[in-house]
């Protein structure tokens, strides 16, 4: 059995690297991507389930990282944004204009392009259902939905 | 983040998990199983909850499975929402599970955590209540089946150190017709914010054995599957004016009023959910 009594090691596969880090077993994982490796992609907003600005991959799935123990991750394979490289999604954001500050945009990319891995061929109904996780302040909704559907249909 | 400690343990079987349960508790620890652990991460940002130790359920093979057998279908209590929606082998669980927060916090909360949830809408057991579930539950003293009816009341009344293992659902339950509507305080508002959110009324109903079966959540301060509702529902002879008029009138408890809606709109929406469960089920 698997247990963590206390501060101590922690062994997380990032971004396709095998990493080694020091958290608590409380410590959520968003917290330990960004405060011990550094990965600032996910971002911190409600820490609270509802804005989806905190989604990373977790084998493949998005998953809200302010929701999850970095201890849970363990044996899985965990992507943030800095792991995403000339994907379609990315370009297909910047073509489309889809953000403004950009604060919400490496959440909506996370989201996005499991969708596009999990559900290549997703319907719009499906697309919407999977969108509505991410809030976005400055309501750039429109643009990031003709991004998805654009990588979508080119799939 | 979470401002205090606690332990964590991720145990291979079930035997462990119960094990364990009680060994902390005899060292005065006090622990949770954790499932998807939305809502323990939730409550313990925010000082509701404070365990001594977390034990993760979600390494024990049996958990996680679904499996069809004798008649029966089997979910584990540590598959996610969103697993069993993509399953879609019980379409009316999809619908109650599939409206339960949003697709990414679905990818994690639990079915056994959303039955055992603290908040009180547990949506998922409206389609194991209509559906006449048998969960599966074990503890130090072993296992035991029982009919949900026998032990959600209100909420799933586990005894301390109880493990939701699964549930058990009859074959001829996952195709029977069905109707299964929720509506939110945003309503249908469009893009992003469409159906997302906490319950105004949530509502799942069934046709089994000729008879409508109805189960209901935020309409009180717990989600209910009332006898007497259904008796009213399924009388012949009766205008479905009348029908819905005298089903208000034996719900268990008084119309809830918050935040989320005023006790009067609910009863509104109430009203025209059954009429659409009587016009989809009659
Ligand atoms: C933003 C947001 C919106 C939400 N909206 C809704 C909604 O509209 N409708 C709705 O119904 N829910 C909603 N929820 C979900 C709900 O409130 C809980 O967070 C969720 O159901 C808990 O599931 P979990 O698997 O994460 O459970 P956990 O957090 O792991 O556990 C919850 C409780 O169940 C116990 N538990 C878990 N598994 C077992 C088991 N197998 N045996 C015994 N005890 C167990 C735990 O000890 C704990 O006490 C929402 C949640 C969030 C974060
Ligand atoms: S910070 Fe995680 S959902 Fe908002
Ligand atoms: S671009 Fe500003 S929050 Fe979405």
């Amino acid at each position: 059995m698997r247990s963590m009594l206390r501060e101590g090691f922690l062994e997380l596969d990032v971004n396709g690297e095998h990493r080694k880090v020091v958290a608590r077993p409380a410590d959520t994982l968003l917290h330990v991507l960004r405060e011990r490796l550094g990965l600032t992609g996910a971002k911190p907003s409600c820490k609270n389930g509802d804005c989806g600005a905190c989604t990373v991959l977790v084998d493949g799935w998005p998953i809200k990282s302010c929701l999850m123990l970095a201890v849970e991750a363990e044996g899985h394979l965990i992507t943030t944004v800095e792991g995403l490289k000339n994907t379609p999604i990315q370009k297909s954001f910047v073509d489309n204009f889809a953000f403004q500050c950009g604060y919400c945009t490496s959440g909506f990319l996370m989201n996005c392009h499991a969708l596009a891995q999990i559900h290549p061929q997703a319907s719009y109904a499906t697309m919407r259902e999977w969108l509505q996780s991410n809030l976005c302040r400055c309501t750039s909704y429109e643009e990031i939905t003709q991004a998805m559907e654009n990588v979508l249909l080119k799939t | 983040m979470i401002p205090f400690d606690f332990e964590y343990y991720r145990p291979e079987t079930a035997t462990e998990a119960v094990t364990l349960y009680t060994d902390l508790a005899g060292r005065g620890k006090n622990a949770r199983y954790f499932g998807g652990g939305t809502e323990i991460i939730s409550f313990c940002r925010l000082y509701q909850l404070y365990p001594h130790a977390v034990i993760d359920i979600k390494g024990i093979p049996e958990l996680n499975t679904f499996e069809q057998k004798n008649g029966k279908l089997f979910i584990g209590a540590a598959k996610t929402l969103s697993q069993i929606q993509e399953s879609n082998l019980f379409p009316l669980l999809n619908y109650c599970g599939g409206r339960v927060a949003d697709h990414t916090i679905r990818n994690k909360i639990t079915l056994g955590g959303n039955l055992c949830a603290m908040i009180p809408y547990r949506e998922t057991s409206l389609a194991l209540l209509v559906s006449e579930a048998e969960l599966v539950i074990q503890n130090r003293k072993g296992k035991k089946i029982l009919p949900i009816s026998e032990i959600f009341h209100e909420s799933l009344r586990l005894e301390d150190g109880d493990l939701l293992m699964g549930v058990h659902i009859r074959e001829e339950c996952l195709g029977a017709p069905f109707v299964c509507l929720k509506k939110t305080s945003d309503g249908n508002v469009g893009y992003p914010q469409d159906r997302v959110g906490y319950p105004v009324v949530s509502v799942a109903a069934m046709r089994a054995d000729n008879k409508i079966q109805a189960a209901f959540s935020g309409v009180c301060i717990f989600p209910f599957r009332s006898r007497t509702v259904e008796e009213v529902f399924n009388k012949s002879n009766l205008p479905r004016e009348e029908k819905i008029r005298q089903a208000v009138e034996v719900i268990p408890a008084a119309i809830h009023d918050d935040m989320i809606s005023s006790a009067g709109y609910r009863e509104f929406v109430l009203k025209s959910m059954m009429a659409e469960i009587l016009e989809r089920l009659e």
